[in-house]
């Protein structure tokens, strides 16, 4: 870890959907420059949790902290209210997210996509930003689609431009949202690798993914949620392989292709 | 039938007939363009964050749907000077009830034409730090504007054809200029089979043009 400023400070966040409560009193804090990894079976509240950090669903209670800047505040019946639209469109921009489904706007090229950002929020002229999406574009691997329309690339290459399209805005933090889900399998690898370069370069970020070998990997922590609660956290390392929660290790029982350590050897029959 | 059809009636009086042409293509396009600003408006409208605007949105759809065209038109040249003291011309007052009328359709067709647009469009815009306006303008409408094209040449063909109602205030359209010339010429038949094929040919231009357009834009994506 780089520095030990917090980067996100999440404080009893709940959020229920109707009467299904999907996040139950959560506590999170993520350092800058940590990578922060969240596991679960779908379902346990994982994908509202990183869509609550960024306000694309709002919590009903608690505290949502931004590189110190709240996102909201409580109202006098104790309810969750954004800050004002200005604001959190600053606070945003200041955050990259990646989608499942990629979400590139398919009426721009690949390189207005990237441009868009830096032009109509940051104002930047077009031949500066121009210059700033050619730079990141080069960086994913995808110097030669800069005119290609999103629909002509492959899910992979789709993926890598909105990753390009989020750091166009400079974040201080990135969050995605189980981005290879959407994948072919053989897609997969080139997006983690993008990943794991950002993490290299020292980015905060915060993933929900289903690559546990990839978690395993770059992950500084590892979180397992089930039913709205954060039930074990941890370094990589031990959470796969001597996780303490029952929960944990069924989940990971389930979801490991090679069961971890703890795991008797019988569980590889019931893997798929 | 004992009926024989003479149509040298209609190449006699072929300079009046197609006076009424120009009349019935300006009173025509003045009124879309009109029902675009307000449909735009209307449709954005009715999907505000805010339920006061959305329903003012609402209650404008609401009204102009389900009252007649016809009553609109003389409600408009009749009431609307009463009750602002502006006295407009037939013409325009005809062009504005049109234009009232068709911003409801048209409305209607905007808000469509948005919702159709995947919400990760939305989220995609916001998490770069997009205001809802810039995201509308750069993300919604350019995509939603191509899946609107057919239902607004829908639009533009019904106004065509309603636009023939202002020939009851005495507007010189089309309608009207033949309507005069089958009470002076005795020649009813020969005239509104003239005219029907008129307003026939000039709506399958309409269709065509749209077709055109609608090919230019698949070919873009």
């Amino acid at each position: 870890m780089a520095t030990q400023d917090t980067m996100v400070q999440v404080v009893g966040l709940s959020k229920s959907f109707g009467d299904h409560r999907v996040l139950n009193n959560i506590n999170l804090e993520v350092k800058s420059g940590e990578v922060v990894v969240m596991i679960g079976a779908s379902g346990s509240g994982k994908t509202t949790l990183l869509r609550c950090m960024n306000l694309l669903t709002i919590p009903d209670a608690g505290e949502v902290h931004i590189n110190g800047e709240p996102l909201g505040r409580l109202n006098k019946r104790g309810k969750f209210v954004p800050v004002k639209d200005r604001d959190l469109d600053r606070r945003r921009a200041a955050m990259g997210m990646v989608f499942q489904r990629f979400n590139l706007f398919p009426h721009m090229s690949v390189i207005d996509n990237v441009m868009l950002g830096p032009c109509m929020v940051r104002r930047m002229s077009r031949p500066d930003a121009r210059t700033l999406a050619e730079e990141l574009l080069t960086k994913v691997g995808l110097a030669d689609k800069f005119d290609s329309y999103p629909a002509r690339l492959s899910g992979g290459q789709q993926q890598r431009v909105a990753i390009a399209r989020s750091l166009a805005m400079s974040p201080k933090l990135m969050l995605f949202d189980e981005p290879t889900s959407a994948l072919d399998p053989e897609l997969v690898g080139e997006v983690l690798e993008t990943m794991r370069q950002l993490a290299a370069d020292g980015m905060t970020m915060v993933i929900v993914t289903h690559e546990m070998d990839f978690a395993r990997e770059v992950a500084d922590r590892v979180l397992f949620l089930h039913d709205g609660d954060i039930l074990e956290e941890g370094p990589p390392e031990r959470i796969f392989s001597a996780p303490r929660n029952e929960r944990t290790r069924n989940f990971l029982r389930r979801t490991l292709r090679s069961g971890p350590a703890v795991c008797p050897a019988s569980a590889l029959g019931v893997r798929q | 039938m004992g009926y024989s059809f003479n149509f040298s009636v209609v190449t006699a009086h072929w300079g009046y007939l197609a006076s009424g042409l120009g009349t019935t293509l300006i009173v025509t396009l003045s009124a879309l363009a009109g029902g675009l600003v307000i449909g735009l408006l209307i449709g954005v409208l009715r999907l505000a964050r805010s339920p006061y605007l959305a329903a003012v949105g609402w209650a404008y759809v609401a009204v102009l749907r389900n009252t007649p065209a016809l009553v609109q038109l003389i409600w408009v040249y009749y009431c609307l000077p009463i009750l602002t003291g502006i006295e407009f011309n037939t013409t325009v007052s005809c062009i504005i009830a049109l234009a009232l009328h068709s911003g409801a359709y048209i409305g209607e067709i905007v808000r469509g034409g948005i919702l159709s647009i995947d919400a990760g469009q939305t989220e995609a815009g916001r998490t770069i730090g997009m205001s809802h306006f810039q995201v509308l303008r750069k993300i919604i409408l350019p995509q939603a504007i191509r899946r609107m094209l057919a239902p607004l040449v829908n639009e533009a063909v019904t106004i065509l054809k309603f636009s023939a109602l202002v020939s009851v205030l005495g507007v010189a359209d089309l309608m009207y200029q033949a309507q005069t010339l089958a009470t002076t010429t005795f020649r009813p038949l020969e005239i509104f089979t003239f005219v029907a094929v008129e307003y026939l040919v000039l709506c399958a231009i309409f269709s065509s043009l749209a077709k055109v357009v609608e090919r230019r834009f698949a070919a873009a994506d």
